[in-house]
């Protein structure tokens, strides 16, 4: 009994948090801000729905591949959000608010020289 | 009970959310915001196979969920590596 509701109460709260990325990539303005929440909210989302499932199958059905999932998605999503907002930084062209790195900047990383 | 009500309500609200993405996917003014909503469509249908293996009570699709962000994964990285050879080739061409 007490495990099902911690494992209803992992699934609603990981749907409530993708649907909260849901809604800020809907109305954010910007793809610096959409990228902004993608990444923070599907990782935490994403991560409390498959501790759900961890929950529900227990230690020896779910067994190694089931962390290494929650592990491979901290790996995955920041680094393709990171990705994501570095092209949309690159391709913007200008320096939003009190951003003072412009996109040819070293810093923000050169374009690949096609190699 | 509870978790039969809980599934459900779950997948009501993923569904919403891959509704968000798809418009976002349709109406994004950049291809960088089509690339964002594809990401959370994929991210949202990983989530989506964990809350069909809850409902069928089998292990057995821990593997799905592997292989489906993966290649969302391998999918965003190779569009953004597309993206950035093309830009590059056209800067190469300035100078």
């Amino acid at each position: 009994m007490i495990a099902e509701v911690l494992i209803a109460a992992c699934l609603l709260c990981g749907s409530l948090v993708i649907l909260l990325a849901a809604l800020g990539i809907l109305r954010l303005p910007d793809a610096l801000c959409r990228g902004h929440a993608l990444g923070k909210g599907m990782t935490f989302g994403l991560v409390l729905v498959l501790l759900g499932l961890w929950i529900f199958l227990g230690l020896d059905a779910g067994g190694v591949k089931l962390p290494l999932a929650v592990l491979f998605q901290f790996l995955t999503i920041p680094i393709a959000s990171h990705l994501l907002v570095r092209l949309a930084h690159r391709r913007s062209g200008r320096t939003r608010g009190d951003s003072t790195i412009s996109p040819q900047d070293p810093r923000c990383g050169r374009p690949d020289r096609g190699s | 009970m509870t978790l039969t009500y809980a599934i459900q309500a779950s997948e009501l609200i993923l569904a919403v959310a891959v509704l968000m993405g798809l418009y976002r996917l349709v109406r994004g003014p950049s291809v960088v915001d089509r690339l964002i909503a594809f990401d959370l469509i994929v991210l949202s249908m990983v989530a989506f196979t964990a809350l069909i293996s809850i409902e069928a009570g089998t292990p057995h699709f821990v593997e799905l969920i592997l292989i489906v962000s993966l290649l969302g994964f391998f999918g965003t990285v190779a569009l953004i590596k597309a993206l950035d050879v093309t830009e590059a080739g056209e800067e190469e061409v300035e100078p």
